[in-house]
């Protein structure tokens, strides 16, 4: 694994969703950090070599809807993992990304098994 | 006579209740103690149990619900509350000290989750919602009354969390 993007409007969450990587011994070389979906778009422009986003859904700016759109306008779904992280479990916003591009989702609050789960198909 | 479209007041409260274990079980590892709970606008806004002025409401998070029927779930704690609250997420040891900025995201996520885990329950089976981002200290919607509270000790501090719901548009 490269480089994991996680974009969530909450410091905390970005935090628990780091150290909940650690816990599920997924190996992330480097983990780059962003506040809302544009903070994320110049993230990825900036580091191509990002193989893994985890992002929320409701964010101000530019919302995990718009973000997964945008990602995928440049980087197609089998080339660029794009996974969820969302208290909207299960909800219309989930439906929305998962048919806009989406790979997968995970809804908060999680385990670090829940985490693994959603990634496995993803990381090596 | 309840309508059948809706959780009742009583039902919306225990599906708050379930929600706020959830989310403290899973991310905070911490189980809560129910001081109170209540249904209904007619009790008082509660003052939390607290030991002395320093302790009382220092924190206060809301995020709102919109679609079919539209409220806010309201988190307020005192600064001991919140304090417990970012140390169990950020999984910190006891008497480690957590900046202010970092103390108000922490409470605005917990309130994420708590709305979230409701709105699974309670809510999305009658409807399609929405939930908006965490706020503070802007309180919920102005034609909002709240209609249930739960009150609860955690290991040092306290917190209130409530269930605001708007009132119809007047015709």
């Amino acid at each position: 694994m490269n480089k994991v993007l996680i974009v969530d409007d909450s410091s905390t969450m970005r935090k628990i969703i780091m150290r909940v990587l650690r816990q599920a011994e997924i190996a992330v070389d480097n983990v780059i950090e962003a506040s809302n979906g544009i903070e994320g778009l110049a993230a990825l422009g900036a580091n191509p070599d990002i193989g893994l986003i985890l992002s929320d859904v409701n964010m101000p700016e530019m919302n995990g809807i718009d973000f997964v759109k945008a990602v995928r306008v440049s980087h197609a779904k089998e080339a660029l993992p794009v996974i969820m992280v969302t208290t909207e479990g299960g909800g219309a916003m989930v439906n929305t990304a998962m048919e806009l591009g989406a790979n997968g989702y995970v809804c908060k609050p999680f385990t670090p098994e829940s985490i693994r789960s959603a990634l496995e198909p993803f990381v090596t | 006579m309840g309508n059948p479209t809706q959780c009742s007041a009583e039902e919306l409260l225990l599906h708050l209740q379930s929600a706020v274990e959830e989310v403290f079980q899973t991310m905070l590892n911490t189980m809560v103690t129910l001081v109170e709970s209540g249904s209904g606008e007619a009790s008082p806004r509660p003052a939390l149990p607290a030991a002395s002025e320093a302790q009382r409401v220092q924190f206060e998070a809301v995020v709102e619900f919109h679609g079919p029927r539209n409220g806010a779930v309201v988190l307020q704690c005192t600064a001991e509350g919140a304090m417990d609250i970012a140390r169990g997420l950020l999984m910190l040891d006891a008497g480690t000290i957590v900046p202010l900025s970092e103390l108000q995201d922490a409470i605005g996520e917990c309130t994420n989750m708590v709305t979230g885990s409701l709105k699974t329950r309670a809510l999305d089976p009658y409807g399609v919602f929405s939930l908006g981002v965490p706020k503070f200290g802007s309180g919920p919607q102005s034609r909002a009354r709240r209609t249930g509270q739960l009150r609860f000790r955690m290991s040092e501090g306290c917190a209130a969390i409530e269930i605001w719901i708007e009132e119809p548009a007047a015709p």
